[in-house]
């Protein structure tokens, strides 16, 4: 083997990809050729450079909340899979249901669109809601109508004192009113644990969104929103909101907790 | 009983693809060579890989599994977007046409071994950047950009090439000695 020849394979050598006879003959040159044992060596450095480059570079470093985002949102999509139940129950079921929701999803794809929007319109006046309502104005609330005792009792009943057993008593209501923003108006029970503020938030007075357009049945959207965690999910009918200034984490289970409930 | 599945599936996703998230955001990131995108094509890459989780053989490489995911999936959103690249014969061209092989100085910076990575044309940067930077054997590059071996072991060997050359630029810049040889490749 000469020079040029080592060269031509010196990168495959140091890759451990060169046969084992090859690898031989290559050893044999390098006992002998002083300037080859340098072409390797600085070929060698430069590969070692790239890596902790690349690797050292904060442009290729994953941003940790977005890690953490992804991951509460993958162990929420493997939650509600059914995948498992489809596979179990054989084809040919599989093969109507996929019948079912392809004439379901033509018949509903021009409104799957709007219903989107007006999801993503909902979210971000919910977030506005909470801000003005819970936040900003503690002390006056923007209240257009008081909830009705008996629906009053009924979120007590219903939610509350579920929130309380999982929570260990620490979660107060603080309000209960409905609030109106750009026309729309929403149920809005205003919680309290710890030093948290929690908005538990259901627009009721639109036309319901035929909410499986858009999500599995029961699969929670999460995402920050500013200083807020936002995270929703299709009930009966429309879309719920859960807002706080918690963690991530922290405001999906709440949100979670509130979804597992049976009358939601 | 099925949720007894649905959480061993998910413990094990955790457990065996979970821990390659910053690896695969790191290529996605010089696929893309921007931030948002690098994210979407990560977040996109283990949505698909939770779904195809039954397709994944406990005790293989995991790593090259997403790999390959991610590859796919960034086809697939490149044909949306219109923005496929096929091989650029220009670029191979250039590459073939590198008359010196200058030895690479010391002195150079972490900055300035990113920046002459940049001018990689991609073709030849995405292999270089799965064999000699994340490790993987020329097979596995082979499976990942579903290419043939022959295609791997040339764009590689151009893309280190032109490393060096671009890397050997940087330093002169910087007045550094560099020692040119010619025609030894």
């Amino acid at each position: 083997m000469n020079c040029k020849e080592f060269r031509g394979i010196a990168d495959t050598y140091l890759s451990d990809e060169l046969l084992v006879e090859t690898n031989h003959d290559v050893h044999s040159h390098l006992e002998h050729c002083r300037e080859c044992r340098g072409e390797l060596a600085s070929r060698r450095d430069v590969r070692s450079r790239l890596r902790s480059a690349i690797i050292a570079d904060e442009k290729t470093k994953i941003d940790p909340m977005f890690a953490n985002r992804l991951r509460i949102n993958l162990k929420e999509e493997s939650r509600e899979k059914s995948f498992f139940t489809i596979r179990n129950l054989g084809l040919s079921f599989a093969g109507v249901a996929v019948l079912i929701l392809s004439t379901f999803a033509i018949l509903n794809f021009q409104k799957s669109g709007s219903d989107l929007a007006t999801w993503r319109k909902l979210s971000n006046e919910a977030i506005v809601t909470h801000k003005e309502c819970a936040i900003e104005h503690n002390e006056d609330w923007q209240t257009s109508a008081m909830i009705p005792s008996s629906e009053k009792s009924k979120f007590r009943d219903e939610i509350l004192v579920p929130l309380k057993v999982k929570y260990n008593e620490d979660v107060d209501v603080m309000d209960m009113h409905e609030c109106e923003f750009h026309g729309k108006t929403y149920k809005h029970y205003v919680l309290k644990s710890g030093k948290h503020t929690i908005s538990f938030l259901r627009n009721e007075t639109d036309a319901p969104i035929n909410t499986k357009t858009i999500l599995e049945a029961g699969k929670i959207v999460s995402e920050p929103r500013g200083d807020f965690q936002l995270a929703s999910f299709a009930g009966s009918g429309n879309p719920l909101f859960v807002i706080s200034d918690m963690s991530e984490a922290e405001n999906v289970n709440l949100a979670r907790s509130i979804r597992n409930l049976p009358n939601i | 009983m099925f949720g007894f599945e649905k959480k061993q599936n998910w413990d094990q996703f955790e457990q065996e693809a979970m821990p390659h998230m910053a690896d695969v955001y790191r290529v996605a990131y010089w696929l893309t060579r921007n931030q948002t995108e690098a994210e979407d094509l990560t977040q996109e890459t283990f949505s698909q890989a939770l779904k195809s989780f039954h397709n994944y053989e406990l005790g293989t490489n995991c790593k090259a599994w997403l790999m390959t995911i991610m590859y796919h999936t960034n086809s697939k959103r490149l044909k949306k977007l219109n923005r496929l690249q096929l091989v650029n014969d220009t670029e191979e061209r250039i590459a073939e046409t590198i008359a010196f092989e200058p030895s690479v100085p010391q002195n150079l910076t972490d900055v300035d071994v990113i920046a002459a990575m940049k001018k990689v044309p991609k073709n030849f940067a995405e292999v270089v950047v799965l064999a000699d930077v994340e490790g993987f054997a020329y097979k596995e590059v082979s499976a990942i950009l579903n290419i043939p071996i022959g295609t791997v072991m040339s764009r590689l060997s151009r893309g280190r090439k032109v490393l060096r050359i671009e890397l050997s630029e940087y330093a002169r810049n910087y007045g550094f000695d560099v020692d040119q040889k010619a025609g030894e490749m």
